[in-house]
């Protein structure tokens, strides 16, 4: 019996995010026929491609143990630079290659800074944020540029379908699949994790610490270039300051994923189901005609009960102690 | 390991992330410290809460249903032409669901597509960055579903709604330039993307450009609308103290005037700098009543005609069986007059609008002369 009751609460303990979100969209479709169709279902993968994509790079760097807000200032840049390259009558190819290294030359850079002159990565990536706001403003002149007036081709790239599922929403499942075999199923995908947990025990086993740490934010940025991408290619525009909007989003998908599956570690599953939720609800509330000011308020409520629930079940405050 | 145990170095922690990192799998025995539960009764409450919370839910068969997707509500601009619109609707017995996207283009798209997939019956986009709803208005058009662009242009929109920001602006750009007396210094506040902004701007500045001695300083200074009057103060004021000659301000819309005022007065350069913007919201022109504002001159846009207007050529549009029907019945554009105000006297700074009638204007400038119909 004592046995099957802490079987229970482990199983409430990791899944009770997965089951405030079922219970969310059991009570959307029963509100709503339209909720469960494939084309909203579709509606609400394909909005939450950039959140996701942001997110699951986010997840990487903060599960060693760092942070990387950077990303709020790059996805509009990188929106500033594509648009300079596509009027400039780029192709697509070499526009992606340029908006993916861009990513990686700001991993690297913020690797140098924080792994090698051992600076606080919460300072170095704000202070990037800042200045990848004034470059995006500096590339594009401060107007937002669409891309419909030179290219159309290159939006086909989230507008389009590779059979039957749009574009946007394999790139995210395949971005979320790659993250989550490497994160699990490699060794370096554990020394990751263990940086976070105690990079001084790391070191003492013998592997590259730092070389690792910087990896893993090359990686990132990869990832926030790809991002930034996205966001430019949905939007349609090199929109102002578009990456601000993903800031709490971003972060929040992150804690919010970090009280799933794996009560208390960052993990993939987690963050893909942390993006989804808040698509989710944005999409069950407006399809049933509920007042704009009620969706932060259920988002909120919704928060606090799906983190209640794992903590409750779990025997509410799990600590390590050494 | 023994080594390491001699060097002091292996400790507990040390121990688990040997083992975990040797084997994923294993847990390295963590030790789990237990406390009571307190959340449960929290637990429950939120849980009564969220269940009865169920706003009501019309038959949506019987009833006929209107999106509004409004890119931000923090002025009354937005406000106000989002709530005629709202309540012209309501009035016909329509239900209207009008979502607030908070400044994020993105989630102000997401609502559309949301609509979309509810079939409803009518679309207004109100406001925001027209170029990223172009694929969008595409979907509604091919949905079958009417859609009305409103402060901007879309192919798949059936009507589009504008202020006339392009002859207020024009007259704007004249006030302003005799109000310098052909020469000085000059900066714009704008905001980043909108159409109509960008019309405005340009508008204000076809005149401003024929003036060689009259020049922008700098590029244009972009206001967070989040902080509109603290951003554009502070704008102004630096830019005055590195610009003590400076005679002009154009803002694009109307919170930035507030600030830019604020920053003036405490300058003490009501009697140089004047002050242009678009967007009769109440702060500003509360601000123009002061005794100790500077000139200002206000295009004076009428949301609450803007959400009318647009509200009436949706319903229209919705009775026709099909957008193509719609779009070939209706006028492709609106445009909503706006009114010139300004706190230096109307009747000395603008030139008085007229229209006429054909035979009218005949009479008006060719009185005396055979008319040749």
């Amino acid at each position: 019996m004592g046995q099957k009751a802490d079987n229970w609460n482990k199983f409430i303990a990791n899944y009770g995010l997965l089951l405030a979100f079922l219970l969310a969209i059991i009570v959307f479709s029963l509100w709503s026929e339209n909720f469960l169709r494939w084309g909203n279902v579709q509606n609400i993968l394909i909005q939450t491609t950039s959140l996701g994509v942001c997110a699951f790079g986010l997840t990487l760097i903060m599960m060693m143990g760092e942070i990387d807000l950077s990303y709020a200032g790059l996805t509009g840049m990188i929106g500033a630079v594509m648009l300079k390259m596509i009027m400039a009558g780029y192709s697509p190819v070499s526009v992606v290659f340029v908006c993916l290294a861009i990513g990686m030359a700001s991993g690297l850079c913020i690797a140098i800074l924080v792994v090698g002159l051992r600076m606080s990565s919460f300072m170095v990536t704000l202070a990037a944020w800042f200045i990848y706001m004034g470059l995006e403003r500096y590339i594009g002149h401060g107007v937002t540029h669409w891309i419909y007036k030179y290219d159309e081709n290159i939006l086909k790239i989230v507008q389009g379908h590779a059979g039957p599922l749009p574009v946007p929403i394999i790139i995210m499942l395949g971005l979320f699949l790659l993250c989550w075999l490497f994160q699990t199923r490699t060794r370096t995908g554990q020394y990751i994790l263990a940086l976070g947990e105690n990079i001084e025990a790391v070191k003492e086993v013998g592997l590259k610490a730092n070389l690792l740490k910087g990896g893993t934010f090359v990686a990132g940025g990869l990832i926030f270039g790809l991002t930034g991408l996205i966001e430019t290619l949905r939007i349609g525009g090199s929109m102002v300051y578009s990456g601000r909007f993903l800031l709490i989003y971003a972060l929040g998908a992150v804690f919010l994923g970090s009280a799933a599956f794996k009560a208390g570690k960052y993990n993939f599953p987690g963050t893909l189901l942390g993006a989804l939720f808040f698509y989710t609800i944005i999409n069950g509330l407006t399809l049933n005609m509920v007042k704009f000011y009620y969706i932060p308020l259920v988002q909120g409520l919704f928060l606090i009960l799906a983190v209640a629930i794992t903590t409750v079940k779990r025997g509410e405050i799990e600590q390590v102690q050494f | 390991m023994q080594l390491l145990e001699r060097k002091g170095v292996l400790t507990k922690t040390n121990i688990i992330w040997w083992a975990k990192i040797n084997n994923p799998n294993n847990n390295g025995g963590l030790i789990m410290k237990k406390t009571r539960s307190k959340n449960l009764p929290i637990l429950l409450l939120l849980t009564v809460c969220i269940l009865s919370f169920s706003p009501t839910t019309p038959a949506f068969a019987k009833q006929k249903v209107v999106g509004v997707a409004n890119q931000w509500l923090g002025n009354d601009w937005n406000f106000i032409a989002d709530k005629a619109i709202v309540n012209y609707f309501e009035s016909k017995g329509y239900k209207v669901i009008s979502t607030n996207a908070q400044g994020a283009t993105n989630q102000q798209k997401a609502d559309v597509e949301n609509f979309i997939q509810m079939k409803v019956d009518g679309i207004i986009i109100k406001g925001g960055e027209g170029g990223a709803f172009v694929d969008v208005s595409k979907k509604a058009w091919d949905a079958n579903i009417p859609l009305i662009g409103q402060q901007m242009f879309l192919p798949g929109a059936v009507c589009t709604v504008m202020s006339d920001s392009w002859e207020g602006n024009v007259n704007m750009g004249v006030w302003m330039v005799n109000q310098m007396h052909g020469e000085g210094k000059y900066i714009i506040l704008d905001a980043a993307g909108w159409h109509s902004l960008v019309v405005r701007r340009d508008s204000g500045e076809l005149v401003l450009k024929n003036f060689p001695k009259i020049k922008r300083i700098a590029d244009v200074y972009e206001v967070d609308t989040a902080d509109a009057i603290n951003n554009s103060y502070d704008i102004v004021k630096a830019t005055l103290r590195s610009h003590p000659d400076l005679k002009g301000v154009l803002c694009t819309w109307g919170q930035p005037a507030v600030g830019a005022i604020k920053a003036i007065k405490d300058m003490k350069k009501e009697k140089q700098v004047v002050v242009v913007c678009t967007d009769a919201d109440r702060p500003v022109l509360a601000e123009m009543a002061k005794p100790d504002a500077p000139r200002t001159a206000l295009l004076g846009l009428v949301p609450k005609d803007q959400g009318e207007y647009a509200a009436e050529v949706l319903e229209k549009a919705m009775q026709f069986k099909t957008v193509q029907e719609a779009k070939a019945a209706l006028p492709t554009l609106y445009l909503v007059p706006s009114h010139l105000i300004t706190n230096t006297g109307t009747s000395k700074s603008f030139k008085q609008k007229v229209l006429m009638e054909l035979d009218d204007s005949w009479e008006f400038f060719h009185k005396g002369k055979k008319r040749p119909w």
